[in-house]
């Protein structure tokens, strides 16, 4: 069988593959399920063999989240928070915590809270707040995912704080290049409210500072980009080749006892849809 | 054609799942929980589809169902690998 015929046996209806497409013959799309999990296998075995080549480019000034931020307070006629110098130190050191002891919680494994963060910088807060967000690309679609979250949301909009700091910090995380966002929500006071009496003393000394709050990493490849590069164009070949199929069955009249070739190219369609939906970043 | 005229019923049905399907993922887009459900449940649901659809033509073997559950296992895997990269 020389290359054309090859090639025909697998995306054309014919004797040869019993009169359906070979790519869509069901151990063929066995086969590619198989080579899909194994590349997620290779993915996830990346960090460990060649740490920091994976991670997600981003470019997220602390500014800019403050203001966003603020915005969405002042479109539901809430007051602007002011940005607090000391609650910026702790979000930084809440954030260089995190990638230390690569954890990604607003508990640390080792029991630290994110109100020891607040009381280590010596901020005596009567109302205290925390959203985490990982790996997105641009501010606005960090303040958005936010919004998108009841909790987080209610953090944003609650009136009890009037103070804010934020830390956007990169580093290496379970072996993924990867940009925190951390937001400390704050008001000052000398009550302080009682579940926040109980907050342990963990004595936590605070990581050294990363400088320069401005970020914009470049790794060398997005374990969701590539994900996403993939998935489309299996689904771009198969919905390609099932439509080739459908045709010529429908013209050539073929009997063939198979599922319904429309069922199966809308339902990959609508998981090409989804795969140019998902977007990257995590709130927490 | 005339054939898909004659099912239009059975696929508005399934357009119906579907678009429930993307409309999850686009409303929850931040939560992975929900998505990783909303996942399991289309696919499942489009095999449990295409076998009464099917079964109420006359036609349903083994091989037929075989390949609904390949073809959902497929987008199943895609999705479930993008939802546990984000």
């Amino acid at each position: 069988m020389d290359f054309v015929n090859l090639v025909l046996h697998f995306v054309v209806p014919r004797p040869s593959n019993n009169h359906k497409a070979g790519f869509l013959h069901s151990p063929v799309i066995m086969i590619i399920i198989f080579s899909l999990f194994v590349y997620q296998l290779i993915l996830t075995s990346v960090p460990s063999v060649l740490p920091r080549v994976l991670g997600f480019a981003s470019s997220i000034p602390v500014e800019e989240v403050i203001k966003l931020t603020n915005q969405k307070r002042v479109e539901a006629g809430l007051t602007p928070l002011n940005t607090n110098p000391i609650l910026q130190e702790a979000a930084q050191a809440k954030a260089a915590d995190m990638l230390a002891h690569d954890y990604w919680a607003h508990v640390s494994p080792g029991g630290v809270t994110p109100w020891d963060f607040f009381r280590n910088f010596g901020y005596t807060y009567r109302f205290a707040g925390e959203n985490l967000a990982r790996d997105f690309a641009n501010p606005s679609s960090v303040v958005d995912a936010w919004m998108a979250s009841q909790s987080h949301k209610e953090n944003i909009m609650s009136p009890k704080y009037e103070e804010i700091g934020v830390a956007v910090v990169e580093g290496d995380l379970e072996g993924v290049d990867t940009t925190l966002v951390v937001q400390f929500f704050g008001s000052r006071g000398a009550k302080v409210a009682q579940a926040e009496e109980v907050v342990r003393e963990r004595g936590v000394k605070p990581e050294p500072q990363i400088e320069g709050q401005y970020l914009a990493s470049a790794p060398i490849l997005s374990p969701l980009d590539s994900t996403k590069g993939l998935s489309a164009a299996v689904l771009g070949l198969l919905l390609g080749v099932f439509l080739v199929d459908e045709i010529i069955v429908y013209r050539k009249k073929i009997f063939r006892v198979s599922g319904r070739g429309v069922a199966h190219m809308s339902f990959l369609g609508m998981i090409l849809l989804v795969v140019l939906i998902i977007k990257s970043g995590q709130i927490l | 054609m005339r054939k898909f005229a004659k099912h239009m019923p059975h696929y508005f049905s399934l357009f119906g799942l579907l678009l429930a399907g993307i409309l999850g993922f686009a409303i929850f887009s931040y939560d992975r929980i929900f998505q990783i459900y909303t996942a399991v449940a289309v696919a499942s649901a489009y095999i449990v589809w295409g076998a009464f659809h099917h079964a109420l033509h006359k036609d349903l073997y083994l091989e037929v169902i075989i390949e609904y559950v390949v073809i959902s296992s497929l987008g199943l895997i895609i999705v479930l690998s993008l939802i546990l990269r984000v």
